[in-house]
């Protein structure tokens, strides 16, 4: 049977109501445009006539300049995956014990009891803070760099993970009881899965948080790496490099988080509903 | 009642009071939690011995009565001012900001596009050019801070003012208002919820950023007593400041929290 | 006739309408016509996803029809108005306002009487619909019943010449449902306007109607209209009714062979997406 609708469609409208997707497409894009090209007009104006302090800064001339020279230099590679490589543990470390906490102590109370109060007392204090601490804690300087990484995204991780359990139906659990499920099976067909939506926007979140982090560690202790190298860039008054390094932490920390993206939503086929609805969810 | 299986009733009722009163476990286990805390930490401090220098619980209480009070004082004003007025000068630029974005869908694509290509820079990366800019250190500080919490509040913003459901503002029209006292009166009401989620999000990384700024520069504030007191290895009042901080941080999340449950008590009865 | 002013007469004259839902286009209503007699009940009841909820804002001007026409009084609809509005599905009560405000607040948006008639009135709908005592509740304090009872009397107060219901008791349990539908009638028997309801539910359809029109799947028109010509006032002891039964027998087989239509093709019939349709 053929789609009636699209009968319908040919028949009885001979004058097609202009799509709304074709409408919007067309403006919007323009419009879009047009903001991200006033953008650098904006700068470069601001800088050639010098307005204000603008004088100071680089032009996007320069910028681009430096830029290419520089990424073509083993430096910048080097840099670049020192950064990464700090975030990516600093990150990973934050998933792999806020995970396994934030279930535990969203699926029973008495552990929640035992550790969800320290942990609150902890959270406020700002993961720069903590810098000092790691580097008498973490032998290695790269280890205490990635400390902050790690403590920006455990606790986005740890709280939306426990919201995650907190959200299963109640009426999982207690199918999974009548059905006779030992509490192991328990925490891995319904415990972890169920919250595994929530999970995976925590994890997006983290991330990027995470990255906010890396940088703060380098600036203010570091040997190497992309942050090290702004500051370094500022103190050698090599101002257009500031830039570059701004816009190549930019666009990894938003690969990162759209590759974080993609990944969760794989892993989570069934839900993607309910992962978009989570994005929103409140981390801090 | 003496009927079977009722038998006692009355007393096990009565001691199930008492115990629920002097014998919770959870709150016991609450209390404990802390307790496992120092604990812990005690054993970090004992295993971990490199340089012998990471402060037991006690040392740091002795510290706390150490503590140079007026000096501290000033640091924590400082530290305060910065988090303030950067996150007021967000709510400033951002919330109008945020409301016009979510309003019209115009001014969204011109300017949501150069957010969106700037939002991915962390707001530390920002520390060189704002010192290049500004000429004194408060208002490179400042900027950082506001920077901070501006983009929280112009997202939230524009997502609490686009997902009002469309049902309101259509009420609202067949009662005869206007697109400019709608604004007003249904959709920012209807907005509150999502627009001091932001404003919450916005004050965490406020705190974070001037903690990482003051370590930076030089100048008072809590986040430079910290590092300075690493400096010169007297770890007990770097975990003291630790703690200050995190307890100025959360007051002021305590502060927001209650502002915002007061704008949006339409929500929590019940 | 001074009555008659008060009330509109609804006419749709071959209306057309597609909507754009997730990049598909989908033709909700196709040369629908019908009229919607002054003063009088007019229910639509058809499958669900069968565009009532379209027909209501097409009606109150939330929407324009892409062919046809929907006339009010012979004049093309301006757009919405309070001379024409609705009582939705799920509450539209404003959250933050108490239910005096959310009552007062057409009056005051409008300024067309002195704040005081405003209040006097405002109280007298909640004493009418039962609400009294609970005028300073916000709408999440109310329970389901007394939330619709308090959007009726909102949309009651400004008086308008068309009050349109867009199955306005779903969601309420049974009992409540049936003392909202008496309630609702009583208040209709004593309001001059035209009514429009929407509904799936036949018993409450019939109970309520003096004409009903009985829809087809989508694209949608009027497959028959049936004249309800039971005698009012109603209360449920008509359920029993030879009359009611047989117009009862009509409208399910009706609606049975429409059913069975939507089954057999390819096309889901799910929830009703006109609700969900992009507004231009």
């Amino acid at each position: 049977m053929t789609n009636p609708a699209a009968e319908a469609l040919d028949r009885d409208f001979p004058y097609r109501h202009p799509t709304l997707k074709d409408k919007i497409i067309n403006q919007n894009t323009l419009l879009s445009v047009i903001s991200i090209i006033s953008l650098f007009v904006l700068w470069w104006l601001l800088v050639h006539f010098r307005v204000y302090r603008f004088s100071l800064l680089p032009s996007p001339a320069e910028v681009l300049e430096e830029g290419a020279i520089w990424v073509q230099t083993n430096v910048f590679w080097f840099d670049t995956l020192a950064t990464t490589l700090r975030v990516l543990v600093g990150v990973l470390a934050a998933y792999l014990t806020a995970i396994p906490l934030g279930l535990m102590i969203g699926w029973r109370k008495n552990f929640s009891d035992l550790t969800f109060p320290t942990l609150e007392l902890l959270r406020p204090i700002p993961a720069p803070a903590y810098l000092p601490l790691a580097i008498l804690l973490l032998p290695w300087q790269e280890a205490s760099v990635a400390f902050i990484p790690f403590i920006d995204a455990f606790f986005p991780v740890l709280l939306n993970t426990i919201t995650g359990v907190k959200l299963i139906d109640r009426d999982y659990f207690r199918a999974a009881r009548c059905l006779g499920s030992s509490p192991k099976q328990i925490f891995w067909h319904i415990v972890l899965p169920g919250a595994l939506p929530s999970i995976s926007s925590g994890c997006a979140i983290g991330m990027g948080i995470g990255w906010m982090g890396a940088v703060v560690g380098e600036m203010i202790t570091g040997k190497w790496g992309l942050g090290y190298r702004i500051w370094e860039s500022y103190t050698l008054t090599r101002y257009a490099l500031i830039v570059d390094g701004m816009v190549a932490i930019g666009i990894l920390g938003f690969a990162s988080s759209v590759l974080i993206r993609y990944l969760t939503v794989k892993m989570i086929p069934w839900r993607r509903a309910i992962t978009e609805a989570l994005d929103e969810s409140i981390t801090q | 009642m003496t009927t079977a299986g009722y038998e006692g009733t009355q007393d096990s009722m009565f001691l199930k009071q008492l115990k629920k009163t002097f014998l919770d476990w959870s709150l016991f286990r609450k209390v404990m939690s802390f307790v496992l805390f120092l604990v812990a930490w005690s054993l970090i401090v004992i295993a971990v011995d490199y340089f012998q220098q990471i402060p037991t619980p006690k040392a740091v209480l002795m510290a706390l009565f150490d503590i140079p009070f007026t000096a501290i004082l000033l640091h924590i004003a400082k530290s305060f001012f910065r988090v303030l007025a950067g996150f007021f000068l967000g709510i400033l630029i951002g919330f109008p900001m945020g409301v016009a974005i979510g309003y019209s869908r115009v001014l969204k694509c011109l300017i949501f596009p150069a957010f969106e290509m700037i939002r991915p820079i962390p707001p530390i990366a920002w520390i060189p050019m704002s010192v290049l800019f500004f000429v004194h250190i408060e208002s490179q500080i400042v900027f950082l801070t506001f920077y901070g919490a501006f983009f929280p509040i112009v997202y939230n913003t524009m997502g609490g003012i686009s997902e009002v459901d469309i049902r309101l503002p259509r009420a609202a029209m067949s009662f005869g208002l206007d697109r400019k006292r709608m604004l007003m009166k249904v959709i920012l009401p209807a907005a509150m919820p999502q627009i001091f989620t932001g404003m919450r999000l916005a004050m965490g990384i406020t705190w974070i950023l001037v903690v990482a700024a003051e370590m930076m520069a030089n100048k008072g504030g809590m986040g430079y007593y910290v590092w300075y007191n690493h400096t010169v290895m007297d770890y007990p009042h770097v975990v003291l400041g630790m703690g200050i901080i995190g307890l100025c941080g959360a007051i002021c999340s305590i502060g927001i929290n209650a502002v915002g449950n007061y704008f949006t008590r339409w929500r929590r009865i019940f | 006739m001074a009555a008659a002013l008060e009330a509109s007469e609804v006419v749709f004259n071959k209306v057309g309408k597609m909507t754009v839902f997730k990049k598909r286009q989908t033709v909700i209503l196709k040369d629908c016509s019908f009229k919607c007699e002054r003063q009088k009940l007019t229910v639509l009841i058809g499958p669900s996803g069968c565009g009532k909820t379209t027909i209501i804002n097409l009606i109150a001007g939330y929407e324009r029809p892409d062919l046809g026409e929907v006339l009010i009084d012979g004049k093309k609809v301006p757009g919405p108005d309070w001379e024409r509005l609705v009582v939705f599905q799920e509450t539209a009560l404003f959250p933050w306002l108490t239910c005096y405000e959310n009552v007062m607040f057409g009056p005051l948006a409008r300024q067309v009487m002195s704040e005081e008639t405003a209040h006097n009135l405002a109280l007298g709908l909640l004493r009418k619909v039962g609400l009294e005592g609970f005028h300073d509740k916000h709408p999440s304090q109310l329970s389901g019943g007394m939330q619709r009872r308090a959007e009726l009397a909102r949309a009651l107060i400004n008086q308008p010449k068309v009050m349109l219901m867009d199955e306005p008791f779903r969601g309420l349990d049974a009992m409540t449902r049936k003392l909202m539908q008496e309630y609702y009638l009583k208040l209709f028997e004593e309001n001059n306007a035209t009514h429009v309801f929407v509904t799936s539910e036949v018993d409450e359809a019939i109970f309520l109607a003096d004409n009903l029109m009985v829809m087809t799947n989508r694209p949608s028109r009027v497959k028959k209209e049936i004249q309800v010509d039971l005698e009012r006032p109603r209360d449920w002891s008509i359920a029993t009714s030879k009359r009611y039964l047989e117009i009862k027998a009509e409208a399910l087989e009706l609606l049975h062979e429409e059913a069975l239509e939507a089954s057999k093709s390819s096309e889901k019939v799910d929830i009703d997406l006109s609700g969900f349709s992009q507004a231009s």
